[in-house]
């Protein structure tokens, strides 16, 4: 009998574990009950939590109470609607989810990034204003394209500096006649700037120039090429396999 | 008491034995049970899951977002589960302790001078083959028994007609000393 004496107080023991884990959440007590809303009792923790909403303790806030009623309502509603438990809702989640994840990655890689920008890259910025550049855009379309340097295609082209977009700007200002940019993904293959020369340009007058200005749109367009350069290091780092039929 | 067939209805006859292997059969179902969590676990280690549970959005590793489910199926487990697991351990272990506790009984009889009674053990019960050769051996020493009692008997006839021979008193007590020891023993016909 002894041994069946052991496994009793082994069901025992397992139970008051068992019991006091699942269980040890306290009822919420009439004294700290703030509404119950079709015999769900919601706790003053609940109600005052402020990610759902609330901003502030007042303690006859009508409107808050009936807005948490309302949105209480119908989350009941939708649950007793099954449409937690559809498809669509589910994608909706897996959506947001995915969204949510990479906007959080994005933000924290965005705020690591602390370009600079200094007083000889804005000189040289300000000199190239009002000039005539010619520059060639360099189109690969795979990373070992770009080691071999076999090109997709190139397209040369001519503007003056100041009517071009700030990216190609802040990425032209940083060569000298016949160096390029580190080839870069942009979405559909690899695309580097040679830049071929820096002509004097017979543009109109231009306002004086915000040095401040000047200085913050460098540390912003770099801010997004390195973006873009870590993007493409992700790219780089991961194996990514085609299937042949699909290229 | 073992010559007739009867039904053992005491099913925690050998309680030591029994209960040592019972209390084996419940460690190894919870063994199982808890390996298998930890391969569940390990599986879904890697794998994201959500739950909104009163009206509280949890996310999570798998394994630690069903961590309460986990408790309480292995409770209702033990709950359920292991009354059931003593009851079928120990209709199991009772067709191999009922027999030892059969034998044990047939030879203390044996012992105590009752020879070639016959040994029955139910349908499943297990040692069936020990059983007969205990059998056998009980049936042969009977038969033994039988044919010294034939002997004892047929001296005690000749013996009984030659009491003035010299030397026979001392053949007359061994004979009787010899029917002292045959009348210990009782033996089935």
């Amino acid at each position: 009998m002894k041994y069946l004496a052991y496994i009793l107080l082994i069901v025992l023991f397992c139970s008051a574990f068992s019991a006091y884990f699942l269980l040890r959440r306290p009822a919420v007590s009439q004294d700290e009950v703030a509404l119950i809303i079709n015999e769900r009792r919601i706790s003053s923790a609940e109600y005052n939590d402020p990610s759902v909403g609330r901003l502030n303790h007042v303690a006859d806030d009508n409107a808050y109470r009936e807005t948490f009623i309302a949105r209480e309502l119908l989350i009941q509603e939708g649950k007793r609607r099954g449409i937690d438990q559809e498809e669509d809702f589910r994608r909706s989640i897996q959506r947001y989810y995915e969204q949510s994840l990479v906007k959080v990655l994005m933000d924290r890689q965005y705020a690591t990034l602390q370009p600079e920008a200094t007083s000889e890259d804005v000189a040289r910025y300000l000199a190239l204003r009002s000039t005539l550049v010619r520059f060639t855009v360099l189109r690969y379309s795979r990373e070992e394209d770009v080691e071999r340097g076999v090109l997709l295609s190139s397209e040369s082209r001519q503007a003056v500096f100041e009517e071009l977009s700030s990216t190609l700007r802040v990425s032209l200002a940083t060569l000298s006649p016949g160096s390029s940019t580190v080839p870069a993904w942009d979405g559909l293959g690899y695309e580097a700037l040679r830049l071929d020369a820096v002509e004097p340009g017979n543009a109109g007058d231009f306002p004086p120039p915000d040095l401040e200005l000047v200085r913050q749109e460098i540390i912003n367009t770099r801010r997004e090429l390195r973006m873009n350069e870590w993007l493409t290091q992700l790219r780089r780092n991961a194996v990514i396999t085609i299937p042949s039929r699909k290229q | 008491m073992s010559s007739k067939p009867y039904k053992r209805r005491n099913y925690f006859i050998k309680q030591d034995l029994q209960g040592r292997y019972i209390l084996g059969y419940f460690l190894l179902a919870l063994g199982a049970v808890i390996f298998f969590v930890l391969i569940f676990a390990m599986l879904t280690s890697n794998t994201m899951t959500i739950s909104y549970e009163e009206n509280t959005l949890r996310l999570g590793r798998t394994p630690l977002i069903l961590l309460k489910q986990f408790f309480a199926a292995n409770w209702v487990f033990l709950l359920l589960g292991s009354g059931v697991l003593v009851v079928l351990a120990m209709m199991l272990t009772h067709r191999f302790a009922g027999p030892l506790y059969k034998f044990e009984k047939y030879i203390e009889e044996m012992s105590s001078g009752r020879l070639g009674a016959p040994l029955y053990l139910r349908t499943h019960d297990e040692g069936k083959e020990l059983a007969g050769k205990i059998g056998a051996m009980s049936q042969q020493l009977a038969q033994s028994w039988r044919e010294l009692d034939e002997i004892a008997r047929q001296l005690e006839q000749e013996g009984g007609a030659r009491l003035d021979c010299d030397g026979c008193r001392r053949s007359a007590e061994l004979l009787r000393q010899l029917r002292r020891v045959l009348d210990r023993y009782t033996v089935n016909t």
